[in-house]
């Protein structure tokens, strides 16, 4: 194998995800909270059209190791720089397409897969250069974008990477000036080299639009795309290396010399890096529209805070459609662990609850947090009890269901977990439901997790130890919520009724909307 | 050429469009199994029965229209598995060819392959009327005795004719040059047609090209994927010569379509009653009523989508009253309050698909509308909260029902307080009474219902019994709400068994 010797490259790298000492156990599927805190959503928006780089095993996985928090919240801070971000977007940009025109190669007949390789080698090639001249201005101060310069720098300096790039270029230019004349019968091709015939497409397009007139639904052709070959197309290619011998000699030695092309360092660090590009790329449309993010201060302590934090997938959206977005603060101190949210329906109460456990895991994963300044800890899980619909496949009651899910909560969450619920209880009486719901908050005080515990009861919030907050109203237009999630005492204050009416469902509304 | 097998008049078909709430609907009533069952594993049956049970009819003569044939065609069972077989292998074959039809560019290719889809249909159509004719002294209904005299006659060769004229008159044996370059990865690029050589070159010309360097490749004997490659590449070309055989085609393709429709339905209906009649459960042809005020009978009601998941017979529930414009069901959780709910629903819009219910005997008055409002989990669309999302839904519904329709509410504006929740739902329910909507509303709020006790709406109270020791029956009988839903009880069960609880309680 000609191209770079792992020898000769001193730089030890070996990730920029997990940095020695790190044990990683990838999880295999989606944790439980995913869906209820919409973070599914956020996995899906941040890897969309980017199932190639298998990142979701990485969101999926909290590490264990604070270091490997620090470690990646570096190069977030490198990456804050847009010259660097611009400097890596770029090369992975290329280094897509790379892959792209590598991808199933084996599978064509050689001219099509020496072709492809050339073409794919010489971008690869072209990519690397670019990327050691960036990078080598590039102010860089985490451990793990520096030790990936170094490594590049050695790479595009030795010498048979310069051979590799100088001779695909030769290669290529020759290729491009072939013309050839094709001559299609029903059962046979004929390949000559081209005599600069009339084109006759139009011609034989005249001469059948009668059949075309008073129809509809005319299918039009497919186009050929640009790059796909039939099979009679292959074998035509094959009668065109017999007839340019030179050019395609050349082309099958490059093919056989460099077969190993791409260095299998780049290709790791390449696919490590998506996770830092695509999340960023995933928040810049909220940065553009003033939303902040932070760098999360990680503490070992109970102690946290996060100030003007929002719920991510939900910012996405009403980014999307232009409609603004409430940022909410919490902070629990060393004693307080469970928050209970009360107010109006459709207040906000859903929405910060998950803002809350979103902002956990993201910092868990060493990600930026929306919110303009927060302090908090590294989980060693997060729990979510969010009411499902009535399942008919499932004939066991609804309320032993629930009860069933938060105790086999309960007996897992330690005092590093986060559990979050939301609004169970909603198929029993008042009375029960309230006497219940006391019951757990009590239960999960002496659990010592971090909890936030979304309820219409103001009596759960009464509970002695919580912290109340309360979903905010502007009292002048009480159909009007405000979303802002405050700290407060329960005000038990009913809006039902001013909603039905938005929605036009009160007795007169009724009966003027149904006709007959 | 008309089939009415599921309508009086073809006209009215309209198997084709969904009702605007068919998610609710079938998310709500648990259709998905019913139309599994129906379907027996053919994807196509599923369709139309999705299709044709969603779509309510509303009047008592094509109920009962439906009713007779559907009556015949379980009576002969294999009259109609041997239709369907006959169309299935007939679509599937020309399914093959019209694949390869609706692909190919290549205008001889479609005109010799319609013609070939005109055949098998025409050879179907003809299976179709002897089978018609075997049975004809057995038919009852006017359904099928029109089918089958329909096809004897309407039937000619015309269509054949004119295929085979085109067929004659189209043919394109010219081979075709083309130019081109290389570019992404060798392939052939710049593409283009040039002017062919359309007569025989002259002597120098010839020695010229002979000794001219090219190389030709020759498509070897019966490879069908070369062929097509070369097809696709001289339809560049000639590809806008001819649809319009395809198109004459179509026409007659339409009707055995159609056919098709109305059978798988029908075979769709006689798997659902043999999968019932082999469970043991009772099956019966509902009573439609014209008569809004004719009340609700039903005896040994059951959910058919309970009995077809547990493949055993399920609790049955009677009723016979007169008023049934207002009704409660209150009780324990899981006492079988939505189950009945469900089962009612079901029942209604089976009756209305013209089918058979999951009941000894049901009767009920046709409604002009079925809807249902179910509660739900949390939207993950994330832009409403839950009660808004409840309201909105109910306003969709408010926006589409006409007088006289038939409401299922089950929890509904349960997502906020007893107070706030009861309050809602009073307004909606006295506004929907006052426009002759018929309402089963299921709730555990108790004192929502117990504000209807003797209230001039004269409604009907059911409850899920509950015994005495706790144990639920799942019957769900006529009784007036009682204020507690035994939800603590289930609470002790479940947590009870821990000592740190034990501790916390105690």
């Amino acid at each position: 194998m000609k191209g770079v010797t792992p020898g000769v490259i001193f730089v030890v790298l070996k990730s920029i995800l997990w940095p020695d000492g790190e044990n990683v156990k990838i999880a295999a599927g989606d944790p439980d909270f995913f869906k209820d805190l919409n973070i599914s959503n956020i996995v899906d928006g941040i890897i969309s059209g980017n199932d190639d780089y298998n990142l979701r095993p990485i969101f999926r996985t909290i590490p264990k190791n604070v270091d490997t928090v620090i470690y990646r919240q570096e190069i977030f801070k490198d990456l804050q720089n847009p010259e660097v971000l611009e400097i890596l977007k770029n090369f992975s940009a290329s280094m897509r397409t790379v892959y792209r025109r590598l991808s199933g190669i084996e599978n064509l007949n050689e001219y099509q897969k020496q072709g492809w390789f050339l073409d794919a080698s010489l971008l690869y090639l072209e990519t690397m250069e670019y990327l050691e001249g960036n990078l080598k201005n590039a102010n860089l101060a985490s451990i793990g974008l520096k030790a990936f310069r170094d490594y590049i720098h050695e790479y595009v300096n030795s010498p048979s990477f310069r051979e590799e790039y100088a001779e695909a270029r030769r290669v290529k230019a020759n290729l491009s000036s072939i013309r050839y004349e094709l001559t299609i019968v029903p059962s046979k091709v004929t390949v000559r080299r081209d005599k600069g015939k009339e084109n006759y497409n139009e011609i034989v397009r005249q001469a059948f639009s009668k059949f075309r007139e008073n129809r509809t639904n005319t299918e039009k052709l497919s186009q050929f795309s640009d790059y796909s070959m039939n099979i009679v197309e292959t074998e035509v290619l094959v009668l065109l290396a017999r007839l340019f011998p030179k050019e395609f000699g050349e082309l099958r030695s490059f093919f056989e010399n460099h077969k190993n092309i791409i260095d299998p360092v780049v290709a790791l660090i390449y696919t490590e890096l998506q996770f830092y590009i695509l999340y960023l790329e995933y928040i810049s449309p909220l940065i553009k529209i003033g939303l902040e993010f932070c760098i999360p201060e990680i503490t070992s302590e109970k102690d946290v805070y996060c100030f003007g934090s929002f719920d991510l997938a939900l910012a996405q959206k009403k980014a999307s459609s232009g409609s603004a977005v409430v940022s909410n603060d919490f902070e629990l101190s060393e004693d307080e662990n469970v928050i209970v949210v009360t107010g109006p329906n459709n207040g906000g109460k859903t929405t910060f609850s998950r803002a809350f456990g979103q902002a956990f895991f993201l910092a868990s994963l060493g990600l930026p947090v929306p919110g303009r300044k927060a302090r908090l800890f590294l989980v060693d899980n997060i729990y979510t009890h969010f009411e499902k619909s009535e399942e008919p496949e499932n004939l066991r009651g609804k309320l032993e269901d629930d009860l069933m899910r938060i105790k086999k909560i309960l007996d897992s969450a330690t005092e590093k977990s986060v559990i979050i619920i939301n609004e169970m209880l909603g198929s029993t009486s008042l009375n029960d439901a309230i006497l219940i719901g006391k019951r757990i908050i009590e239960l999960i005080r002496r659990k010592k997790s971090i909890c936030v515990y979304v309820t219409f009861f103001d009596e759960l919030a009464k509970v002695q130890g919580v912290v109340s907050m309360v979903a905010q109203v502007d009292l002048s237009a009480p159909e009007l919520k405000t979303f802002k999630v405050i700290r407060s005492e329960p005000n038990g204050l009913a809006y039902a009724r001013a909603i039905a009416e938005k929605y036009g469902l009160t007795y007169d509304q009724i009966l003027r909307r149904i006709k007959g | 050429m008309k089939v009415n097998l599921l309508f009086m008049e073809e006209e009215s078909y309209a198997t084709g469009d969904i009702p605007w709430n068919n998610k609710d609907l079938e998310k709500d009533l648990d259709l998905e199994i019913l139309y599994d069952t129906m379907a027996a594993g053919d994807p196509y049956i599923r369709d139309v029965c999705r299709k044709t049970i969603l779509n309510s009819l509303k009047d008592r003569e094509t109920i009962l229209w439906r009713q007779d044939v559907l009556r015949d065609a379980i009576d002969n069972q294999n009259l109609v598995r041997e239709i369907y077989t006959i169309i299935v292998e007939t679509v599937n074959q020309a399914k093959k060819r019209l694949f390869w039809i609706n692909r190919s560019k290549d205008p001889q290719f479609v005109v010799y392959e319609s013609v070939n889809v005109l055949k098998l249909y025409v050879k179907a159509i003809e299976g179709i009327r002897e089978k018609g004719r075997e049975v004809l002294p057995l038919i009852r209904s006017q359904g099928f005795r029109q089918l089958f005299d329909m096809l004897i006659n309407e039937f000619d060769q015309e269509y054949l004719g004119m295929i085979w004229e085109h067929l004659m008159n189209l043919g394109f044996p010219r081979g075709i040059p083309v130019r081109g370059g290389l570019g992404m990865g060798n392939s052939l690029t710049g593409y283009t047609l040039i002017v062919p050589e359309t007569k025989p070159d002259g002597i120098i010309k010839k020695i010229a090209s002979l000794r001219d360097p090219h190389y030709t490749y020759v498509i070897p004997e019966n490879d069908e994927n070369s062929a097509r490659a070369l097809e696709e590449m001289r339809a560049r070309s000639l590809s806008e010569t001819a649809d319009i055989v395809r198109e004459s085609a179509e026409n007659v393709l339409s009707f055995i379509s159609r056919l098709r429709e109305a059978i798988a339905f029908l075979f769709g209906c006689i798997n659902l009653w043999n999968v019932l009649k082999s469970i043991g459960v009772p099956v019966s042809f509902p009573v439609p009523k014209s008569d809004a005020d004719g009340g609700i009978h039903y005896e040994d009601l059951y959910s058919v989508t309970l009995c077809l998941r547990t493949n055993s017979p399920p609790v049955g529930n009677s009723l016979n009253i007169q008023n049934d414009s207002l009704i409660f069901i209150t009780g324990a959780n899981r006492g079988g309050k939505s189950t009945l709910l469900r089962a009612m629903g079901q029942a209604q819009l089976m009756m209305q698909a013209g089918m058979f219910v999951a009941a000894k005997y049901f009767s009920a008055s046709i409604a002009s509308g079925i809807f249902t409002h179910f509660k739900r989990e949390e939207d993950s669309g994330m832009t409403m909260g839950k009660l808004d999302e409840e309201l909105k839904r109910m306003s969709e519904i408010i926006e589409h029902v006409v007088p006289g329709s038939r409401i299922f509410f089950n929890e509904s504006f349960s997502s906020t307080n007893v107070r706030e929740g009861s309050d809602i739902a009073i307004q909606v329910i006295n506004a929907l009474l006052v426009k002759r909507m018929k309402i089963v509303f299921v709730t555990h709020f108790n004192e929502l219902a117990e504000a209807y006790i003797g209230s001039p709406q004269n409604p009907t109270f059911l409850r899920a019994e509950r015994l005495e020791d706790g144990t639920r029956t799942f019957k769900v009988l006529q009784a007036e709400p009682i204020p507690t839903s035994f939800g603590y009880d289930i609470f002790l069960r479940v947590f009870g068994k821990t000592d740190e609880f034990n501790e916390l309680i105690n």
